[in-house]
């Protein structure tokens, strides 16, 4: 077993990483000591802002799809004829690149910061909405009929038997819709901005250098992994349960 | 105790129970039998005051059953045990429901998880459980409120024989210590003579076919005397009777 799973995948990552710079020699790939000295450097200086815009419109978006997510995929979950009326909508909007989009965005909210969120909100609500809702519909009826006996009221209805429900499912979506926030961040981040991770790495790259630009995609990497982090530390907070359902599993 | 008069439940258009007259006092015991979808998980669901009659009335102490009633105890066929608690969490739900401080909660957890010895399981998740484990724990939760009444659905339904008899042998003396009344959903013969004072049973059309007094209720070792069996055969004869006349 290894123990320390993010150290043993980083230093295969270097590795790899080192091969290719000595073997495909050409300037694009720059070697990892180089690129991680030039990162500190780079601290120093500005990236550190750059990485805080980006942060700073994820975070915002984070919450505010949070909430409306969560908060209609209970509505719908628990109310089958809302359900009816507006789901179909939803599935027919998820499936949509939502990127495609931006062009749109930023004529109605400007080219700003705005447009930017709005269109990581939409990427993560729809999965945080569609996701909310479906584990609602998997609650057995039976867990409803234990806490009714129990005379619980509504408030502890959602802390005791509904958050707790959706939680795990709800962690594993937010992984999978932060990924494709990032990298839609990146994209978003070359239009009308001079601050923000992938700007930096574009801009790092028109002016051909490599280890500057090396240096954004490490900190793009950091940022993805600690929002990784962070979901794995609330799972194992919280959802204990699920690991534990996890090694009665065939496939462990 | 419980008093059901003319109880009829129905789903949309689908009458689920119908004409339904039950009488139990307290500290007695009833098992409800029946074939599958009779409606006798219907039936322990209204006079749990989840389902709400569509006629007729059900009172328990003389007084009408609206909503929950706090010394109700309800288990469930799959023991409505929560995933995500572990067995102390599941335990002291009821209890913290009911905003009973933290001191008493441990104090009454505690002894109730020592009496159903289960009390080293106490940090333990449901999927850990075996079924058996499952139950107690489904009854120590109930217990921890201190019903008076004690509703239960197929409650042994997913157990082994041998642990299901012990379970049984086990709910019969929480009863006698705590002057217990219990009303008993099952589809097993033996468990409705072992368990139930009075035995009803349904039709398969939602109504009572015929109620039997139990004599030898109470006995830890009826299971050995030859009484049992003939009554066990006398209600399977009852329930067949059904399947050939309608």
């Amino acid at each position: 077993m290894i123990k320390n799973k993010t150290l043993y995948s980083s230093i295969i990552v270097i590795i790899i990483w080192y091969l290719l710079y000595l073997f495909i020699d050409i300037k694009v790939i720059p070697s990892p000591i180089e690129t991680i000295t030039e990162f500190f450097e780079l601290l120093k200086a500005d990236l550190l802002k750059h990485l805080a815009y980006s942060i700073f419109r994820i975070f915002l978006a984070l919450i505010i799809s949070l909430t409306l997510g969560i908060s209609l995929g209970i509505f719908l979950g628990l109310n089958r004829k809302y359900d009816e009326i507006i789901s179909p909508i939803i599935y027919l909007l998820y499936p949509i690149p939502k990127i495609s989009f931006l062009p749109v965005l930023m004529v109605i909210f400007g080219l700003g910061n705005l447009s930017k969120i709005i269109l990581i909100t939409l990427i993560i609500l729809f999965q945080i909405l569609v996701t909310t809702k479906d584990s609602i519909k998997e609650l057995k009826k039976e867990h409803f009929y234990s806490i009714n006996s129990m005379g619980a009221n509504n408030i502890q209805i959602y802390k005791h038997l509904i958050i707790p429900a959706i939680l795990p499912k709800l962690l594993t979506a937010l992984r999978i819709s932060i990924a494709t926030s990032i990298a839609v961040l990146f994209f978003a981040e070359n239009f009308a901005t001079t601050y923000g991770i992938g700007y930096f790495i574009m801009d790092s790259w028109i002016r051909v250098n490599y280890p500057q630009m090396f240096s954004g995609i490490l900190a793009i990497s950091l940022l993805g992994l600690f929002i990784y982090k962070s979901i794995d530390l609330i799972e194992n907070k919280y959802c204990k349960w699920i690991t534990l359902e996890k090694n009665n599993r065939y496939f462990t | 105790m419980i008093n059901v008069d003319n109880l009829k439940i129905k789903y949309n258009d689908y009458t689920a129970i119908k004409d339904i007259n039950l009488k139990l006092n307290k500290n007695e015991t009833c098992s409800i039998i029946g074939p599958s979808g009779c409606g006798k998980s219907t039936l322990l669901y209204s006079l749990a005051g989840i389902l709400k009659p569509s006629e007729g009335t059900i009172k328990i102490n003389n007084s009408y059953v609206k909503s929950n009633r706090k010394k109700t105890g309800l288990i469930l066929q799959n023991y409505g045990l929560f995933p995500w608690k572990t067995v102390w969490e599941n335990v002291i739900l009821g209890l913290k429901l009911r905003k009973v401080n933290k001191k008493e909660i441990e104090i009454k957890a505690t002894s109730i998880l020592k009496k159903l010895n289960i009390i080293r399981l106490r940090d333990k998740y449901p999927s850990q459980l075996s079924g058996g484990q499952s139950q107690r724990v489904a009854i120590a939760r109930t217990l921890t409120t201190e019903p008076d009444l004690l509703l239960m659905d197929e409650p042994f339904s997913s157990l082994d024989a041998l642990t299901r008899e012990d379970i049984q042998r086990f709910l019969l003396e929480i009863y006698n210590e705590n002057n217990l009344t219990i009303c008993l959903v099952t589809h097993n013969i033996e468990e409705a003579v072992f368990l139930g004072r009075k035995i009803y049973i349904m039709s398969y059309k939602g109504s009572i076919k015929k109620i039997i007094k139990n004599p030898h209720f109470g006995d830890l070792s009826l299971r050995q005397r030859k009484d049992f069996h003939s009554m066990c055969n006398d209600i399977r004869m009852i329930l067949k009777e059904g399947d050939t006349n309608d």
